[in-house]
């Protein structure tokens, strides 16, 4: 892991001269205040409507629909990020001046929040059915019984997920360039990018990253200090029913609950809106599109699983030092994907590795880069049921793989499915390595839709588009049909 | 599981073909060689003759072609633009141009600017362009102002500034934004409107001929002088001069063909009025331009 980290950078290293000055303008200051302020406030914004969504979601998943958002909220991630920000500009374009920071924070607020809830709303899945009716038996009001219940669960959620949202507006690339509406408004990673891609200015590219690692470090122990406790209980018999009773107080919370779903799910309506036009049948019957489907199909199910697989070993083995493993897997974001994509390719070169068959290369550096989101998904529910697990394994002689098959799987295997369903998606969206390891017989969904883009083919884009979002729709539905049919049982 | 990783690893590096036939590794941008573009049609063509491969190796990062990291393993580079090639190979061709413009919507704006000067006077116009930073052709218009104005550049360039919309990562995204009808203009190629008219029998789209010129982006193919197929990279390059690959070019690439002639240039493309070429003798550093643009835009 931290070799994963650290080779890349070594290669840049080489290139680097150590005696060069390094010009630390004006603009350059400015930006990083800019991108101090920006990264923070929108991680604050999406951490609380995302925690409202999630509470919301939770309150009335009795509801088939509210059961399908929850469901299908991660689907968001996967759309490409031109994407989501055209669908910004088309539903919010005429009424805010969107270009300058209201852009950016909208921006980051639709592309974060489903991340914000779903996480929080899997958390609140686990709250034990026996404390929601202790609660209600209490006769707890509904506030009372929030802060109670939900509130602590929201709360042990908030700082990895602050911080991860923070690191993601950090490095923030195209929303911030196009939302930002002039380089007032940008982050050091476009300064990187130019630097790096543009000028071959590896010196600065390396100077700035190493500013950028400061401060998000810096923010990471800010806001990391007083984090861990977790001691709520956990239970598998989770059907509890929340009964409605058509209060004012319910009605106002379902009417919540849709306007910031429709907020959300507005780059969606306008893809499919955009998508079904006359030249989605072409598209459908097109060669390239099926291979494309192939690629990512690949790609998306081998990165789920290889992330899946580091971050439970990354877990198994530091969970007694989370701190460490905590802040390797986070400054996975904060390492610019420009320099570590240019990093890898200079190093697969120095080891001779280029021969290697690209798709591998695309899946292993796929399975990196999703691992702060894996990450999320998966540790906290996992410390959960590693610590109530504990002793009956430890009393059971259970070590190793047979513990983790019998014991924490079947408690681990909503958060595991949900884990890999994004890791898998979200390499689908990742359009970095693709565009560096990529062949013309290797592009998947979203490269297709950047090179469609790229040649006037607009229409087209947004159709194939549509087609990725229905990818992603059958990928989550049938990973979720196939692994929860395999019932395991719990011992 | 690490040696089974190794052991996957080392039977697929085992098992990938090996062909008798010469590779002649080719590293370009994606739109040329998308199934879409004249990239596929132009390999089939090229090694009905050559007895070897074409290999396509593109990118979708702009700028990676004037990168020394990634051309490393590339016999032949196609598509670096004329600025940001330095001219060491032997042999090289330019294959295509095209001079940037604005692009607008003859629907919807009707009161069209004829120069810098009366594009900035037009308060209302909202304009969307590409970032210097990351996209070449956001380069060409700080180019095409400073030569055009060299005395007044970064006056000018505030002014254009308040117009502006946005500046874009690329030039799909501002083009994009463009056909959204989010900005009245885009900064774009003269002969864009030509795909509209060609693909799609369109012909809302018009590009905007200034009075003072034009400046022109030429498009290279060029044998890397380290590549070991010096005599079949040089084949290619040649090639890719011909009558009918230029006509291909032109018509999928959507760029006048270097070498025009009435046999190469297809129909519409001949229709659209050429732009006045604005003509300069030397080539203007990118850095300095950049950090005008920094100044100015930043403020």
């Amino acid at each position: 892991m931290t070799l994963a980290l650290l080779l890349p950078l070594f290669a840049i290293f080489s290139h680097y001269d150590i005696s060069a000055s390094f010009e630390f303008s004006n603009y350059t200051s400015s930006i990083i205040f800019f991108t101090v302020y920006q990264s923070l406030l929108s991680a604050l914004l999406s951490i609380v409507v995302g925690s409202l969504l999630a509470f919301l979601l939770n309150t009335y998943n009795n509801f088939y629909f509210v059961k399908i958002i929850a469901q299908t909220q991660s689907i968001l991630f996967v759309l490409p990020t031109i994407i989501t920000i055209f669908g910004i500009l088309s539903f919010y374009g005429n009424y805010f001046e969107i270009y300058g920071l209201t852009g950016i924070l909208i921006g980051h607020v639709i592309l974060n929040t489903p991340l914000v809830s779903r996480v929080i709303y899997q958390s609140l899945n686990d709250i034990s059915p026996n404390e929601k009716i202790l609660s209600r038996q209490m006769g707890l009001k509904t506030m009372s019984s929030f802060i109670a219940s939900e509130w602590p669960i929201i709360k042990k959620n908030i700082p990895s997920l602050f911080v991860l949202i923070t690191f993601i507006c950090f490095v923030s690339f195209t929303p911030v360039l196009i939302l930002g509406g002039g380089p007032k408004y940008s982050t050091l990673e476009v300064s990187i990018y130019y630097s790096v891609i543009f000028s071959n200015n590896f010196n600065a590219a390396l100077n700035l990253l190493f500013f950028q690692l400061i401060i998000c470090f810096s923010i990471y122990f800010i806001f990391f200090k007083n984090f861990r406790s977790q001691n709520f209980l956990i239970d598998d018999k989770r059907h509890i029913k929340t009964y409605f009773n058509l209060t004012l107080l319910n009605l106002f919370g379902l009417l919540i609950l849709l306007l910031i779903t429709l907020v959300i799910f507005s780059p969606i309506l306008f893809i499919i809106v955009k998508g079904i036009n006359k030249e989605l049948f072409n598209i459908l019957t097109s060669t390239y599109l099926w291979e494309a489907i192939y690629n990512t199909l690949i790609i998306c199910f081998f990165s789920g699983i290889a992330s899946i697989f580091i971050v439970y070993n990354l877990l198994v083995l530091t969970h007694k030092k989370t701190k460490i493993s905590e802040s390797l897997i986070y400054s996975l974001i904060i390492f610019s994907p420009a320099v570590m994509a240019v990093g890898y390719y200079i190093l697969l070169f120095k080891l001779n590795l280029m021969y290697l068959p690209n798709i591998i290369i695309v899946i292993i550096l796929n399975s990196f880069f999703v691992l702060p989101f894996t990450y999320n998904y998966l540790a906290p529910s996992f410390f959960r049921v590693i610590k109530e697990n504990d002793d009956i394994a430890n009393s059971l002689n259970l070590y190793g793989l047979s513990r983790f098959l019998t014991i924490d799987l079947p408690r681990l295997k909503k958060s595991l499915i949900t884990a890999f369903c994004v890791s898998s998606i979200l390499s689908a969206s990742d359009l970095v390595v693709i565009s560096f390891f990529g062949t013309n017989n290797l592009s998947t969904l979203t490269q297709t839709i950047y090179r469609l883009m790229g040649s006037y083919r607009m229409n087209e884009a947004y159709s194939v588009s549509l087609v990725l979002l229905i990818f992603c729709f059958i990928y989550f539905f049938l990973a979720h049909k196939i692994l929860e049919k395999n019932k395991w049982k719990i011992h | 599981m690490k040696t089974k990783i190794l052991s996957i690893i080392f039977i697929l590096i085992t098992i990938s073909p090996i062909s008798a036939k010469e590779v002649l590794v080719v590293g370009t941008y994606d739109s040329f060689s998308a199934e879409w573009g004249p990239g596929p049609v132009i390999e089939t063509e090229f090694e009905k003759n050559c007895n070897c491969d074409v290999q396509y190796v593109s990118t979708s990062q702009a700028g990676t072609l004037a990168n020394e990291i990634f051309l490393k393993d590339k016999d032949v580079i196609l598509g670096v633009e004329m600025h940001e090639f330095d001219y060491t190979s032997e042999n090289w061709n330019i294959y295509d141009y095209g001079y940037f413009s604005f692009i607008y919507n003859e629907e919807t704006l009707k009161d069209i600017p004829n120069s810098f000067e009366e594009l900035i006077n037009q308060t209302n116009l909202k304009i969307v362009v590409q970032d210097p930073r990351t996209s070449p052709v956001g380069l060409g218009l700080l180019r095409w102002m400073k030569l055009t104005h060299p005395d007044n550049f970064p006056t000018i360039l505030k002014k254009f500034n308040n117009n502006v919309l946005t500046y874009t990562p690329g030039w799909s995204e501002a083009y994009g934004i463009f056909l959204e009808g989010k900005a009245d203009l885009v900064l774009s190629y003269s002969t864009s409107p030509f795909y509209h008219q060609e693909y799609e029998d369109e012909y809302k789209y018009k590009a905007i001929e200034f009075t003072d010129g034009h400046l022109a982006t030429k498009e290279i193919v060029y044998v890397r002088p380290d590549s070991e197929k010096q005599k079949l990279g040089k084949e290619f390059v040649e090639f890719m001069m011909r009558d009918d690959i230029q006509k291909i070019i032109a018509q999928m690439n959507i760029m006048y063909p270097a070498s025009e002639n009435d046999n190469n240039i297809p129909d519409k493309m001949r229709q659209l009025k050429k732009p006045k070429e604005f003509k300069y003798d030397d080539f203007l550093e990118a850095e300095p331009l950049i950090k005008i643009w920094l100044e100015v835009a930043s403020s």
